[in-house]
């Protein structure tokens, strides 16, 4: 009779958890802005695309993944591309979900440096969470997926206090429905990157997940169309209730849209703090198991035994970055360097390996007949 | 008349010498440190024998017992010097001479006297000889548990156990003799977890009783039981229970291995136990169940837990143990499962109110007076208004009472109690408000923050509770609402770390791998689903209802 | 030291590193608390009331304005005075049968607001804590002044503040409002929250879309808003009539009567009572008790024709009959021709505000998006002529209003 260390494993459902909740994080709250400023009023539509688009990266992860089972990317790209090559694609991925824990711990500081304290210093909020992060991405790969599984119960939470706003939904600000700005739409599907980020993880965890009935990607598809959804609905009562314009101008244009919910007769008031409350854990358990594939990536790429020394190696530069980035026009500038990087990795790389993956699979196969 | 002796005022020793105070004295501080250095040279001759007696004997024995009853007696007399309560008893078997051992207050003198001595004495004729102890034992004496001895160790850890030593001249082997009777608690209600509707027995003090209360609940021939002594002093007995053919496979190897590595000099309690078998040894949740109720213990085994059970403890020890665990009374199982399952729901949301609330208190009076309706703001604002502290020193203040009142009223005589409880109630509740130390409301949240950590269970998970209220206060007090959520996410961390004996502590809750389990998590599902075993526990039967067919 | 050191134990070296920082990082969580503030130490500020401040001085003895309500300041002007009710947490016996005051008022003068706001804190032994702001009142000379965006500025910025603060116009002077205590005990700030809560019974109050979250979001939009009237004279406040804006600057004023007309176009009313005449005896009113009201409006575009209908449906009872001759309730024909005037009055009120509000230029139920929603193309060919095409836009009323029933008493 197994246990679960014994297992050591998760199972395909499990990983369509750890999807789903590496993919929603703080941005949710904040990217909305970038993307109505070219999407207006679609961008629900530009979601719903964002998601297919974002998803066949991550399947062609997946499909990338599967050609070395047991296997994470550090171990065999080297053997793709070679030694300087690999170290580069590494280090590029290393970066890509560095760069995701570090626009999540932006994210979440800034929001609660503005909404729930003043003059309380933004460095102290960010270490506060990396050090709870650090926690937590210390410990083995059974208790991250326990508390990832425990956490995920906020996000049911969160988007009962997220619908509330449909208390101030007006059909009128949604119109008209047909589309008549494809650019901006497909330019607002490049922005929500920020939206998707944390499915690169896919290529370090998929060893760690036991091959059963249901194939992965399957679970992890059934991950992206729930967050797809949660967006999807997401902004059109957004838009809907709050108008395209000022979801432009404001900063944070979710928490507005809970502000601007009143539910008289009843004790809650500030539903934005609410909200918050159960944003935290949802970033937290992305920002854990973001640090803990970095480790762990690292861990095999160098063959160590143990993926916590690599923890404190990343912490000083994660700390440094999240404080300096502080400022609008900094954290514009990092988010487009952010979004590049990701875009970069996702469709340059992985289709570039993949296509090597296929040919070295064709010539194989071509030795053999000869 | 001589003039010497005619009247005069002088001392005695002036005139006898030897009748001199400080002579005396002297002589008598000699004569003392000769009593001294005899008892010295005593006790070193004796250590002299007790090591000329081990160098002879096998290996671990103080000595060896020989043929002759003297010789034998000598050496039981010198092993127990100066133990007044133990008794001997001399009489003849036949021809031999015999002696028997026992300590009084251990030994049913009634019974040896029916099943030894009446049997022994007169049955054989003073000229006939005694045969080997074998038939003895078998042939002579009546006794329904009697063992043939040949190590001093034995014999004498079963002398004090309460057995009696019988000793025959002639023969080097003894016989031990079960008559065991001490003065023992009878069988009572559970003191600390009493139920609304279910059995009201619980464990006692005795050992033997207690393996009885567990057998009369079940005829299961695979309950097994095994019984070590633990403590090189106190050599307590220990027994551990698990049924065969349910328990995960190399657990109870592990546990049983994790008892016999137990390097002690006593064992007087569960908890001494206890704390040898847990590998976290500062967490403060309990990692082994504590229960002084025989039907938990029994519901465990037949999950595929091990029971532990000490002797002179009437808490029993069951392991492993999960979240889940702490979390159910019997009461679950004796209401109807909706309503058990409600009330199991209250359950977790007072664990939660016991560590939280009075947190959630400091950073919504401290950082976040928005969130409160404005009428509720205006009030508790106008009510803090005259109270001189902030809010943290406020919640500790009361914490401090609260914690001083709950130990005093444990230690209290009943006598007491009563009105320990009212000069409690009017001092904590009233007096303070009334001096505008505290407000109103903040009594209101301790105390039912104090509540809610008695409706856990377990005490022990009560404790820990208590113990993360004081992090999560001072979170509070330094980051609002978002140390809050911040140390709440680290506790759930802490708890999915916990491991016991290698299964997850928090069981099979949100593990969707182990969904099947959830029917007696947070809710308890009737019986009639409940057809399997816990997964969680790895039991090699998982079948709980209906047969093989 | 180094030798003890190897790949085995480098993990736990490194972890008791981490276990070490996070240990003194810990000591730094009890330094700091720059956020903490007891409940008690916060100066709760109700109602924000903003006044011309030349009006003001006007106003004031003498003409002078104390020197604790301005300050020295190098950029800016003293255009506006701003006026803050402060609730007052020590509990107070009423003395001889007088309420005794829940709030006080402290006042400064200048034009930023928050520069007014933290000059403020001269005044108060506590910070100011907006959170619970119930109302803002703004006087008409202030909002004429500059617009309404410079007054806003400041609360549309500030986290702290609720979206759903009530926001007043006052043709009089803002300052007294704030001053006001309300017979029923309760502090001022509430008092006004309390009083446009009641827009949904009263269809003479315009309160639906007044919050300051709306209020801003049409500012975003560049669309068009009302505000409600708060008259305040001999110690009495009175709601009733919006005053128009467009593109922040204050157009004009709809009476009672325009702005029930508003209100049965944008149907948020949950009660209302709508008055009419008895057809049988016109000296003589009918009064219909509307509990349920369903609106639409729709633009329409038929060649080179806009228009716009207007389909009201209303269900209610016949509140009041103040007629002294007795009329038969079960007379379906009787009954029919109440509703029939209801439904005239009714669409006479839509017209009447349709073309009061074209002709001040204000487009309040936001036509031009419903075009540009329902017409998206044909609304790029005219957007460009929107203002001028505006005014010309008819409206189209078509009313039905059924009576349920006739109350208790027939």
């Amino acid at each position: 009779m197994e246990n679960l260390e014994r297992k050591g494993k998760m199972s395909p459902w499990q990983l369509g958890i750890i999807s789903t909740s590496g993919l929603l994080t703080a941005r949710l709250l904040s990217a909305t802005t970038n993307v109505v400023i070219y999407s207006e009023q679609f961008l629900w539509l530009s979601s719903a695309l964002a998601g297919v688009f974002f998803y066949s990266a991550a399947y062609l992860m997946i499909r990338l993944a599967e050609q070395f089972p047991e296997e994470t990317i550090g171990e065999y790209i080297p053997r793709l591309v070679g030694k300087k090559f690999g170290t580069i694609i590494f280090l590029v991925f290393i970066t890509v979900l560095l760069v995701n824990i570090i626009n999540c711990t932006i994210a979440l500081t800034t929001l609660s440096s503005i909404f729930l304290f003043d003059r309380t210093p933004h460095e102290f909020l960010v270490i506060v969470l990396l050090l709870a992060v650090v926690y937590c991405a210390m410990q083995n790969w059974g208790t991250i997926l326990r508390v990832i599984q425990i956490l995920i119960f906020a996000l049911p939470m969160l988007y009962i206090f997220y619908s509330l706003i449909w208390l101030n939904f007006e059909p009128l600000n949604l119109l008209p429905l047909w589309p008549d700005n494809f650019i901006g739409i497909l330019q607002g599907v490049a922005y929500h990157t920020d939206y998707y980020a944390g499915y690169e993880s896919l290529l370090v965890l998929l060893p760690l997940a036991n091959r059963g009935e249901i194939s992965f990607a399957r679970t992890v598809g059934w991950g992206f169309l729930v967050i797809t959804l949660i967006y999807v609905f997401g902004g059109i009562v957004l838009i809907g209730s709050i108008t395209a314009k000022t979801v432009e101008l404001i900063h944070e244009p979710v928490i507005y849209g809970m502000k601007s919910v009143e539910l008289p007769g009843t004790f809650i008031e500030r539903l934005e703090n609410y909200m918050i409350i159960f944003f935290i854990p949802v970033t937290y358990i992305s920002m854990a198991l973001s640090y803990f594939v970095v480790a762990e990536g690292c861990r095999k790429y160098l063959k160590y035994n143990d993926h916590r020394i690599f923890i404190p190696v990343f912490l000083p530069l994660i700390f440094l970055v999240s404080s300096f980035v502080d400022t609008p026009q900094r954290q514009a500038v990092f988010q487009h360097f952010s979004m590049f990087i990701a875009l970069f990795f996702s469709f340059v790389i992985i289709p570039i390996l993949l296509f090597l993956v296929w040919r070295k699979k064709g010539s194989d196969q071509q030795c053999e007949v000869e | 008349m001589d003039k010497s002796l005619r009247f005069r005022l002088n001392k005695l020793s002036t005139v006898q010498p030897s009748s001199s105070i400080t002579t005396t004295l002297q002589k008598l501080a000699e004569l003392e440190k000769q009593v001294q250095k005899s008892k010295e040279v005593e006790s070193a001759i004796n250590v002299v024998v007790k090591d000329l007696r081990k160098a002879t004997a096998p290996e671990g024995q103080p000595f060896i017992f020989t043929n002759n009853i003297e010789m034998n007696e000598q050496l039981v007399r010198g092993a127990l010097a100066y133990c007044d309560d133990v008794k001997y008893r001399s009489f003849r078997v036949g021809k031999a001479k015999a002696l028997l051992v026992y300590v009084s207050g251990l030994t049913d003198t009634s019974k040896l006297e029916r099943t030894v001595l009446e049997c022994l004495t007169g049955r054989l004729e003073n000229s006939k000889p005694v045969g080997d102890i074998n038939e003895i034992a078998n042939l002579l004496l009546t006794a329904a548990n009697v063992t043939v001895v040949i190590k001093p160790t034995e014999a004498i850890t079963d002398l004090l156990k309460g057995h009696s030593l019988l000793l025959i001249d002639g023969i080097s082997e003894m016989l031990s003799i079960d008559a065991v009777k001490y003065e023992k608690r009878q069988i009572s209600k559970a003191e600390n977890e009493d139920v609304a509707k279910g059995p009201h027995d619980s464990f006692n003090e005795t050992l033997s009783d207690n393996i009885a209360l567990v057998r009369r609940r079940t005829k299961d021939p695979s309950l097994k039981v095994e019984i070590f002594e633990i403590g090189s002093r106190t050599q307590t007995s220990v027994a551990l229970l698990y049924v065969d053919d349910i328990v995960k496979v190399g657990l109870v190897d592990e546990v049983r291995n994790q008892l016999l590595a137990i390097c002690i000099d006593k064992v007087i309690l569960s908890a001494n136990i206890e704390e040898f078998l847990i590998d976290r040894i500062w967490n403060p949740f309990p990692q082994v169940l504590a229960t002084e109720r025989p039907d938990k213990i029994v519901a465990g085994l037949y999950e595929g837990r091990i029971s532990i059970f000490v002797d002179n403890s009437p808490t029993a020890m069951m392991l492993p143990i999960t979240l889940q665990d702490l979390m159910q009374s019997v009461d679950d199982y004796t209401q109807r499962p909706a309503v058990a399952s409600l009330i199991r729901c209250m359950r977790y949301l007072s664990a939660l109110i016991a560590v939280f609330l009075p947190a959630l208190y400091v950073c919504i009076v401290s950082y976040h007076p928005g969130m409160l309706p404005s009428g509720l703001a205006f009030s508790i604002a106008e009510l803090r208004a005259r109270t001189p502290f902030p809010a943290l020193l406020e919640a500790f203040l009361m914490e401090g009472l609260l914690e001083i009142f709950q130990e005093a009223i444990v230690r209290l005589p009943q006598k007491l109690a009563a009105a320990a409880g009212v000069v409690g109630g009017l001092v904590i509740g009233t007096t303070v408000v009334e001096a505008a130390l505290v407000n109103a409301l903040l009594v209101v949240v301790i105390a039912l923050a104090g509540l809610s950590v008695f409706s856990m269970p377990s005490y022990t998970f009560g404790m820990a509770l208590r113990f993360f209220r004081i992090p999560a206060l001072i979170a509070a007090s330094v980051l609002g609402l978002y140390g809050v959520v911040i140390t709440s996410i680290v506790m759930i961390v802490f708890l999915c770390s916990l491991r016991t004996y290698s299964e997850s502590y928090l069981g099979d809750l949100f593990d969707i791998t182990l969904i099947e389990d959830w029917k007696d998590g947070l809710m308890r599902f009737p019986a009639k689903f409940l057809t399997s075993r816990p997964k969680r526990l790895g039991p090699k039967d998982r079948t709980r209802i209906g047969g093989e067919e | 030291m180094r030798s003890r050191i190897n790949k085995g134990n480098i993990a736990t070296i490194v972890w008791r590193i981490v276990a070490v920082g996070i240990g003194l990082c810990i000591c730094m969580l009890t330094i700091g608390c720059w956020d903490a503030k007891e409940t008690q130490d916060r100066n709760f500020v109700l109602v924000a009331a903003i006044d011309d401040a030349d009006i003001v001085k006007k106003s004031e003895s003498e003409k002078q304005i104390a020197k604790t309500q301005t300050f020295v300041q190098k950029q800016g002007t003293k255009e506006y005075m701003l006026s803050l009710q402060i609730l007052k947490l020590a509990k107070n016996e009423s003395k001889g049968g007088v309420q005794a005051e829940k709030t006080f008022v402290i006042s400064d003068t200048g034009k930023p607001m928050f520069e007014m706001v933290r000059d403020m804190l001269g005044q108060s032994s506590k910070s100011l804590f907006f959170e619970h702001l119930g109302a803002i009142v703004i006087s008409e000379a202030a909002v004429k002044k500059n617009g309404l965006r410079p007054i806003l500025d400041f609360f549309r910025r500030d986290p702290e503040m609720r979206s759903r603060t009530k926001i007043f116009i006052t043709p009089g002077e803002a300052k007294v409002i704030a001053q006001y205590n309300p017979p029923t005990g309760e502090p001022g700030g509430r008092y006004l929250d309390g009083l446009l809560r009641n827009h949904k019974k009263n269809i003479h109050v315009g309160g639906a879309r007044t919050d300051m979250g709306y209020i801003i979001q049409a500012m975003d939009n560049g669309t068009d808003y009302a505000l409600p009237r708060l008259d305040y004279i001999d110690n009495v406040f009175k709601l009733g009539g919006v005053f128009l804006f467009k593109h922040d600057v204050l157009m004009g004023y709809a009476d009672e009567y325009l702005t029930r007309g508003i209100k049965f176009i944008f149907g948020t009313e949950k009660s209302a009572v709508i008055s009419i005449k008895c057809p049988e005896h016109p000296e003589q009113e009918i009064v219909y008790e509307l509990f349920q009201h369903d609106t639409k409006l729709t633009p329409h575009i038929e060649g080179d024709t806009i228009y716009f209908t207007l389909d009201i449906t209303m269900q209610g009872n016949i509140g009041e009959m103040n007629c002294t001759a007795t009329h038969d309730m079960h007379d379906l024909l009787f009954l029919h021709s109440i509703e029939q005037a209801i439904a005239q009055d009714v669409s006479q009120n839509a017209r009447d505000y349709w073309a009061f509000q074209q002709k001040l230029g204000v487009d309040l139920p936001n036509a031009k998006a419903r075009l540009k929603g329902y017409h998206p193309f044909e609304w790029k060919k005219i957007k460009d002529r929107w203002e001028e095409i505006y005014p010309t836009i008819p409206l189209i009323v078509s009313v039905n209003v059924n009576i349920r029933g006739v109350g208790e008493h027939d």
